[in-house]
């Protein structure tokens, strides 16, 4: 008895704190909605109108675009504090400070052409994605608006200074005089140094890339990445933000500023200010080509190249009859495109190597998924326990939406198939003999309540954990048969379900020798934008991906994810 | 061993865009000297908790933050005088003269020396490592990387309102800081808490009193004048005269 009793107060407490969660989520959830439905139904009809909107206000400035792809991660002011911020690790650069990492000038300020490598490229090894798809005057004006922020960040400090070192007042400090000297300061740490000219670097050869070892070893590189550079050299270190880094594993090949022999000559020179990877001016010049040459011996080419972020083709072949067999004949003709995913909080050997191939008779769209991951997590209702999971983002237009789950203005359709929703294991099976939940608004069943306001009962849903459904809360499951879930989402944390009439996904999964293979399926065509993204043969669409991995403990915004790639369907 | 000159602009420092000048004809000198004392109870330097290469954990570094000697001395108090922005101060020509002698901050059985290194703007600055084992020296605005026996030479020509910690990634137990001033009138108190500062342009002049574990010291009794908030405190300097503050007594509490 007393244990039972115990159960249920855990169990309350925790359902208690859920619906608190939950009820947030659910405002959130909600806003979104009226968002979607007040302000502009027409455009649900036609989401090409929708997008005539937004491309109304051409998205030129440096701000606007800095507003729709960086501020989600970088935050508005470029502090580095925005809404997707808590779940990133490495966390986003705070522009206003500086402390980049990728810089070819003595001084510890980027270069244009350093900011526009990282843009080009992103910095794998972290969530900051490569942005290949903006065009160079794109690129150069969030260059000139990243600039804005490190000169408002830099005026900021020496202000203060002259506030707390010498006692100026707000009018003094509105003197010209005063605030020449603030733009000369201004002036100086925004303005790259001298960079140190690179030797010509040759093809690396056995003795070159031998007495680059005995550089590294010394040197101290060994210090921190270990005698074979694997990153094992030493304890825990923190950045300048005082946050955890580790030196790097050279072996993965992962390397956040571009691995070519020059700008890896310059890292090695610079070393990257705000880590503790320190810079090396007392090395011969040709000592630093061996130690490049040694430092590239490590990893393929392959391995390096791979490591970067792409944008790919995904084709959806045309084909007379469909099959959503796990392996049904038609997928050993299907090429799978291999997409790279980076986990949001960064870990080692984390990217799920994902595999996509897709089919469609016109009518219905079929994706499979394989991908590796040694462990099968397919229970998610215990509070300790996290499950393995799937989704596809998919949008619609020209302008790709903040690629962390869309924006208020550019929805986003998601499709989700998750390991516990499939096994339909509920919190009663997990905990035999608990009160499954409370609901504190209403016990009374409402006919026409909406079914996004929370702690109302209707009849069109299931009567289960009712507040957590309502606001969409992932590890509470619903008993659709399909096995797979429609989501709507306008932006990180707003993640919703689509109403049970709009649930069109159907998906299954199955995991066997280390490997997952899910099979999703969805009417091309939709009835109403409620549904989703209509899909039309001959047409593409922006898409993009997420796993969640169980045993790492993901869940929610923690997972791996893709930049947009193309969904391109054959007429 | 190849030696690259670069220059170092100091991210945290302000602006300090008081002036030395070398126009000595004016000027005449005077000293400051004093001890630092603590008052009360401290607790010895305890080892410090090293896992990282056996050279090291031989070396048995001591934690360095608070070093008193067997009468009460405290070590490591910096003194220097503060100059605003707009300040001007005439320069001795025997510091004129060393402001080209390069000060050299070692790496020696895992502990920085000096413990605080003073640097004039300008300066140049060796980074030794006399240690078998590699270190780097970071001092946020910048790091580089000291192989064993071997040295690095860098240039900082920022001040910087206070002294900047120092520290080194690969052995995150070692500690220690760098002074940087536009003028040479700055001193470390040794192991029995003395300093001294020669051949300041008489007059008023205010003085920082600080140390790491408080950071500046305040309220302490400094000849006729007690040092505020930040540490500040203002003395008259004589004409050929040197002006001994006696024993500045330290409360233990504040550590
Ligand atoms: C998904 C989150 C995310 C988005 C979106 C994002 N970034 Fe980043 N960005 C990061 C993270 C995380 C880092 C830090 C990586 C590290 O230190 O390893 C970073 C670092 C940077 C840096 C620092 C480079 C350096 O040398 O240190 C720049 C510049 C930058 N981002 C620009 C942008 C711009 C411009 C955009 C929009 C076009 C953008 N980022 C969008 C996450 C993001
Ligand atoms: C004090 C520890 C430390 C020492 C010594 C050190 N590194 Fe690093 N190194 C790091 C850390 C930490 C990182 C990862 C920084 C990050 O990603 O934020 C890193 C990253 C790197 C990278 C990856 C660059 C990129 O583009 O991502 C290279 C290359 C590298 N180090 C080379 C060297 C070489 C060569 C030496 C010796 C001259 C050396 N390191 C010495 C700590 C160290």
């Amino acid at each position: 008895m007393a244990v039972i009793r115990e159960r249920q107060v855990e169990k309350l407490a925790r359902t208690y704190v859920l619906n608190v969660y939950v009820l947030a989520m659910a405002i959130h959830g909600s806003l979104l909605c009226q968002e979607l439905s007040r302000g502009q139904p027409s455009d649900h009809k036609h989401p090409e109108h929708a997008l005539e909107q937004d491309s109304a206000l051409p998205i030129s400035s440096g701000k606007e675009l800095y507003g729709l792809h960086c501020a989600g991660c970088h935050g508005e002011r470029g502090d580095g504090l925005g809404i997707a911020a808590p779940y990133l690790f490495p966390k986003p650069r705070d522009f206003r400070a500086g402390r980049f990492r990728l810089v070819s000038s003595a001084n510890n300020v980027p270069t244009r052409d350093d900011l526009q490598a990282v843009l080009l490229r992103g910095m794998p090894g972290s969530s900051m994605p490569p942005w290949g798809q903006l065009s160079q005057t794109e690129r150069d004006a969030l260059v000139d608006e990243i600039m804005r922020f490190r000169q408002a960040g830099a005026r900021d400090t020496y202000v203060n200074q002259l506030k707390e070192y010498e006692d100026l007042t707000d009018e003094e400090i509105a003197e010209q005089e005063v605030q020449e000297e603030i733009d000369e300061y201004v002036q100086e740490f925004t303005t790259p140094g001298e960079s140190t000219v690179v030797p010509k670097i040759g093809p690396p050869t056995s003795e070159s890339i031998a007495h680059g070892k005995e550089v590294y070893v010394k040197y101290g590189c060994i210090s921190c990445h270990g005698p074979t550079g694997r990153g094992d050299g030493v304890q825990a270190m923190w950045d300048d933000e005082k946050m955890p880094t580790s030196p790097r594993d050279f072996a993965l090949g992962i390397f956040k500023g571009s691995p070519e022999p020059a700008p890896l000559y310059r890292r090695i020179a610079y070393g990257m200010p705000g880590t503790p990877m320190p810079g090396s001016s007392s090395m011969s010049p040709e000592q630093m080509v061996d130690l490049v040459h040694y430092i590239r011996s490590l990893s393929t080419e392959a391995e390096r190249t791979q490591a970067v972020l792409t944008r790919q083709r995904i084709v959806s072949r045309a084909v007379n009859k469909l099959a959503d067999d796990f392996d049904a004949r038609i997928w050993s003709s299907v090429r799978p495109v291999a997409v790279r995913l980076t986990p949001l909080w960064w870990r080692n050997n984390a990217d799920p190597d994902l595999q996509i191939q897709a089919i469609h008779d016109g009518n219905t769209m079929v994706l499979r998924f394989t991908w590796q991951d040694e462990t099968l997590d397919e229970r998610a209702t215990k509070t300790e326990s996290f499950e393995d999971a799937v989704a596809v983002e998919l949008y619609q237009g020209d302008t790709e939406p903040f690629l962390g789950m869309g924006s208020l203005k550019q929805p986003v359709d998601v499709w989700f198939w998750d390991a516990d929703r499939q096994t339909h294991t509920t919190v009663e099976d997990q905990y035999p003999r608990v009160v499954d939940d409370i609901y504190p608004f209403s016990e009374e069943r409402v006919e026409t309540a909406d079914y996004h306001r929370p702690g109302t009962l209707t009849n069109n849903q299931p009567d289960l954990s009712l507040p957590a459904l309502a606001s969409g809360n992932q590890i509470v499951p619903i008993r659709t048969r399909t096995g797979g879930t429609d989501l709507a989402a306008g932006g990180p944390g707003s993640v919703t379900f689509h109403l049970p009439k709009s649930q069109i996904v159907t998906a299954k999964g199955r995991w066997r020798d280390g490997r997952w293979t899910v099979v999703m399926r969805r009417p091309m065509a939709v009835e109403s934008p409620e549904e989703g993204v209509s899909l039309v043969a001959g047409e593409k669409v922006s898409i993009a991906f997420a796993v969640w991995n169980g045993i790492h403990q993901d869940r929610d915004g923690q997972k791996s994810f893709s930049v947009w790639q193309d969904l391109e369907i054959e007429p | 061993m190849y030696i690259k000159q670069f220059v170092i602009k100091s991210l945290l420092g302000l602006a300090l865009l008081g002036a030395v000048s070398e126009n000595v004809s004016s000027a005449d000198w005077g000293s400051l000297k004093g001890r630092f004392v603590v008052e009360g109870e401290l607790p010895q330097p305890s080892p410090l908790p090293v896992s990282k290469d056996q050279f090291c954990i031989d070396s048995h570094p001591l934690d360095e933050t608070i070093i008193v000697g067997e009468d009460g001395g405290l070590a490591n108090v910096v003194v220097f005088i503060r100059l605003g922005r707009r300040d001007k101060i005439d320069v001795h020509p025997d510091y004129a003269a060393k402001l080209s002698v390069p000060v050299v901050l070692d790496n020696v059985a895992c502990h920085f020396r000096p413990h605080v290194t003073l640097v004039r703007t300008g300066q140049p600055m060796t980074l030794k490592n006399s240690d078998p084992v590699g270190h780097n020296t970071n001092l946020g605005v910048f790091n580089q990387i000291i192989p064993s026996e071997g040295e690095s030479q860098t240039k900082i020509d920022r001040a910087a309102p206070l002294p900047i910690p120092v520290s080194c990634n690969i052995h995150p137990f070692m500690k220690g800081f760098v002074l940087v001033q536009d003028h040479p009138y700055m001193a470390a108190s040794d192991a029995d808490g003395t300093f001294e500062i020669e051949n300041i342009p008489a007059g008023k002049r205010v003085f920082t009193f600080w140390h790491e574990q408080p950071g500046p010291l305040k309220d302490l009794k400094v000849g006729e004048d007690t040092t505020d908030r930040r540490g500040q405190a203002e003395v008259t300097i004589k004409v050929g005269e040197t002006l001994d503050l006696g024993v500045i007594t330290i409360p233990a509490a504040i550590f």
